[in-house]
């Protein structure tokens, strides 16, 4: 997308905006009326604001809060109308719903088909296009006006300080820009003299030549809206009204008469005036001005304080943009779906060179509520939204998923489109799980397979913990240290670990939350949780007891990295990385994977393509500057690739050695050629003998893990192995 | 005979040449300076516009009029000039910034307004 149609977007979102305050600040002014006009025309600054500023800050008191489209993006950008022009937000009812499948975990489907972006022109563009003409159109013709303006005032001829005369203008005002003069018609009466002067002076002391031509530029970038165009009208009004009346505090009541007369003279006698042109100042509305200046009363104390309070507020409320959190407290459902949607983006983020610049939802919906399903009554909702990446080329769409027009990502995949299954307990809101509307399984017995699931997890994992917890402290009765117990039933002890695992350490954490980790219980359950935790634990302090500890918990989250990418150049190498990878790598969650593969050879036989090398790869986790190893291996393979009609390779097949007693006889058995299986003398020989030594491979892994963790900005990181030994840092000095 | 006519910018230096002539063309800019304000390129340009009218002369830097008081009349009107200026201005614009001119009836109106105020 190109830079002008986004430009327009924003002058768009602002133009509705500021019209929703354009006719808040009109329903004020109507209250002002009877308040002096000053009041009026400094409420005009917000709607200036809001035509000038796409961003705002958050209130949970936004006058644009009342107004229930919550639409603000991640930015801190109040967005009306998502990307200007979209289509409608999708249809009522999901095609599919009556065949639902609940899937408890989504993630996304990994299959790659490229996405082209599509540079179709599209109406917002061509409307930003017949934007762009009519500013520039109306900028040509101010310029041009005010060339005009200055010519008629050549020779203007001084009559005393800032002030010029000159007999080819028919009304007084003031024009310049940084030093402003007052220029007066040539003819005008003496006695008109000092109340125009005394009007215009004031006009320059309160900056007034420099805030009309302002509006008016904010006027021209927004030239299609006709509220713009009304608000600018009575600005002016309200400018002149306020500026009348400044003049008669400080020439008193009695000038009144004198006052209006000079502004009437001024306006018969006139025949033509800059006024039109913004740029200039000139009279506007005499007529009102008139019956303004005659019905003008010094405030007293009280109006102006009402009318000071009244403005503050205004311009408090009409500025602020509505406040997420308040849309969040009042409406759970909706941090739900963040929360849903913030999961889907940390998964495309995965990918370094995507980042997804924008959010939104266009469709969040009840669909059902289930009242005897479980223990609590059960809402599902339908959650549509779009995602918005910074290059939309970068992003491998897989199957099912969509672009919209704009180059919004949609949330369907394969399996449809998210349904919300929430429970409702005691008013509170908590995702049960997600199913979706693609698979062919009635909601019903959908969400009641999800509960179920849900419920049989809880229910086994509380039954593994308490049965196990149980016969760790049923003995050495006399003994007063946890880990007596522990090491008399270490097959417990391991259980818990191995089977419980994170489901485990959840439920351990919750017993500590209600408070039911006292004694005995509690330090066997702070060490299998410490344990378990491994380094997200934050806490050092082993003196402390088991709630102590739990209230000092504070689990580091690990930042989630995706795998190692090969950026070389030669194909094979890319080939073999991309294999490896697959090979080695699991779900984000289980962290990031390095390889490192030394290649003995590769053999092209036919269509056939077959690699033979030993690969160290490495899965890690990174927990603030620690680094975890939590899986690794070098095992030698024999990778097979087929050469598609494009001459691309296609991995066929991937074969590796086995364990044991097989190891060696299983390299012996695949070091053959592709096609025709003929033994490759040598080969299998080789690769046994460098798994004796393969320093070289562990330097490659670790030079590799190096640069992984320095393209995605991790400057500090450490790996240390069981016995404390350092064997990693991103700070050693041959690295540098 | 016809008079010349002068703008009321032109009228006011014409009338610092009467008052002053024959005077030095730098003395006349630093007089333009004081009284009307003019720069001294502003000075030199109306020099020259009055002198091809041949109201003026500027000879080896000596100003003088070549016409007499008598003979110049100020235009009164400026609506030649008022209108082409406006003629530039799209309708819809000066419809809708610029009030209306009052007509006669509604400043008579307006006056009445006025005078029934004060009482």
């Amino acid at each position: 997308m190109s830079y002008l149609p986004e430009l327009f977007s924003t002058i768009l979102d602002m133009s509705i905006t500021a019209s929703l305050v354009i006719i808040g600040v009109v329903l004020v002014r109507m209250c002002l009326r009877k308040a002096p006009k000053v009041f009026s025309y400094a409420l005009w600054t917000v709607v200036l604001f809001r035509l000038l500023c796409p961003l705002s800050f958050t209130s949970a008191f936004s006058f644009l809060g009342l107004l229930q489209i919550n639409s603000l993006n991640n930015a801190g950008v109040w967005e009306l109308m998502p990307n200007a022009i979209n289509t409608a937000p999708a249809s009522t009812v999901p095609a599919g719903l009556d065949n639902l499948e609940q899937v408890l975990n989504p993630s996304l489907p990994s299959s790659a088909a490229i996405a082209s972006a599509n540079p179709m022109p599209t109406a917002i563009e061509l409307l930003s296009i017949i934007w762009l003409l009519g500013v520039v159109a109306l900028l040509a013709y101010s310029v041009v006006s005010y060339i005009k303006v200055r010519k008629k005032l050549f020779p203007a001829t001084l009559l005393k300080g800032n002030i010029y005369q000159s007999d080819q203008i028919g009304t007084a005002f003031v024009c310049g820009f940084i030093q402003p003069r007052i220029y007066v018609p040539a003819g005008v009466k003496e006695a008109d003299l000092p109340y125009i002067l005394e009007h215009e002076g004031t006009h320059i002391r309160r900056k007034d030549y420099l805030i009309k031509p302002l509006a008016f530029l904010v006027l021209i970038m927004h030239w299609f809206n006709p509220l713009v165009w009304w608000s600018f009208f009575l600005m002016s009004r309200d400018m002149e009204m306020s500026c009348d009346e400044s003049v008669l505090n400080r020439l008193g009541n009695g000038a009144k008469a004198a006052y209006s007369s000079s502004l009437l003279s001024l306006s018969v006698s006139r025949s033509a005036l800059p006024a039109a042109n913004p740029l200039a100042f000139g009279e506007s509305n005499i007529k009102a001005r008139i019956k303004n200046v005659l019905n003008y009363k010094q405030p007293g104390f009280w109006v102006i304080i009402i009318a000071v309070l009244a403005v503050g507020l205004s311009v408090m409320v009409f500025t602020a943009n509505p406040g997420k959190q308040e849309i969040d407290e009042l409406d759970p459902i909706r941090s739900l779906a963040w929360e849903v949607m913030e999961r889907d983006i940390a998964n495309y983020e995965l990918d370094p060179e995507i980042r997804i610049i924008d959010q939104k939802i266009t469709r969040l919906e009840l669909l059902k509520v289930f009242e005897a399903l479980g223990d609590t009554p059960i809402h599902v909702y339908a959650l549509e939204y779009r995602l918005l990446p910074e290059d939309l080329s970068k992003v491998v769409l897989a199957g099912g998923m969509d672009v919209d027009e704009d180059g919004w990502l949609k949330e369907t995949c394969s399996m449809g489109s998210p349904l919300l299954v929430v429970s409702i307990n005691n008013g509170s809101m908590e995702l049960a799980g997600i199913v979706w509307t693609g698979e062919s399984q009635e909601l019903e017995s959908a969400v009641k397979d999800l509960l179920a699931a849900k419920d049989l997890k809880r229910a086994e994992t509380e039954k593994l913990v308490e049965e196990n917890l149980s016969i760790i402290m049923s003995s050495p009765k006399e003994a007063s240290n946890p880990f007596a117990y522990i090491r008399a039933h270490e097959q417990e002890y391991v259980n818990i670990q191995k089977y419980g695992g994170e489901e485990a350490l959840q439920y351990m954490l919750a017993q500590f939350e209600k408070g039911n980790a006292e004694g005995l219980r509690g330090a066997i359950m702070m060490q299998l949780s410490k344990e378990l935790l491994g380094l997200r634990n934050n806490v050092t302090d082993d003196t402390l007891s088991p709630m102590e500890w739990y209230q000092a918990l504070d689990i580091i989250e690990d930042t989630l990295l995706p795998d190692f990418q090969y950026d070389g150049p030669d194909t094979i190498e890319k080939l073999v990385y991309a294999a490896e990878i697959e090979q080695n790598s699991g779900t984000h969650l289980q962290g990031f994977t390095i390889v490192a593969p030394k290649i003995f050879g590769s053999y092209e036989e036919g269509k056939l393509l077959r690699v033979f090398a030993t690969t160290y790869s490495g899965r890690y986790r990174l927990y603030g500057k620690v680094l975890d190893q939590v899986g690794g291996s070098v095992v030698p393979a024999a990778i097979t690739y087929k050469k598609d009609k494009n001459g691309n390779y296609v991995l066929l097949d991937y074969l590796q050695s086995q364990d044991g007693a097989h190891w060696a006889p299983s390299i012996r058995e695949f070091c053959r050629m592709p096609l025709s299986g003929q033994e490759i003398p040598g080969l299998a020989d080789t690769i046994i003998g460098h798994y004796a030594d393969y320093d070289d491979l562990r330097q490659l892994h670790f030079d590799n893990l190096y640069k992984h963790l320095a393209a995605n900005g991790i400057r500090e990181a450490t790996l240390t192995n069981s016995r404390g030994e350092i064997q990693f840092s991103m700070s050693w000095p041959d690295r540098l | 005979m016809e008079k010349y006519k002068l703008f009321d910018a032109e009228y006011k230096l014409a009338c610092l040449v009467w008052d002053n002539e024959p005077i030095n063309s730098t003395d006349l800019v630093r007089l333009c300076a004081e009284q009307l304000g003019w720069k001294k390129s502003t000075t030199y340009t109306m020099l020259k516009k009055l002198g091809e009218r041949q109201i003026l002369q500027n000879r080896e830097a000596t100003v003088t009029a070549l016409v007499k008081r008598e003979d110049v009349q100020k235009y009164e009107s400026r609506a030649v000039l008022a209108r082409s200026f406006e003629g530039s201005l799209p309708i819809f614009l000066t419809a809708f910034l610029d009030d209306h001119r009052l007509s006669q009836q509604e400043a008579e109106e307006l006056k009445k307004i006025i005078e029934e105020a004060v009482e």
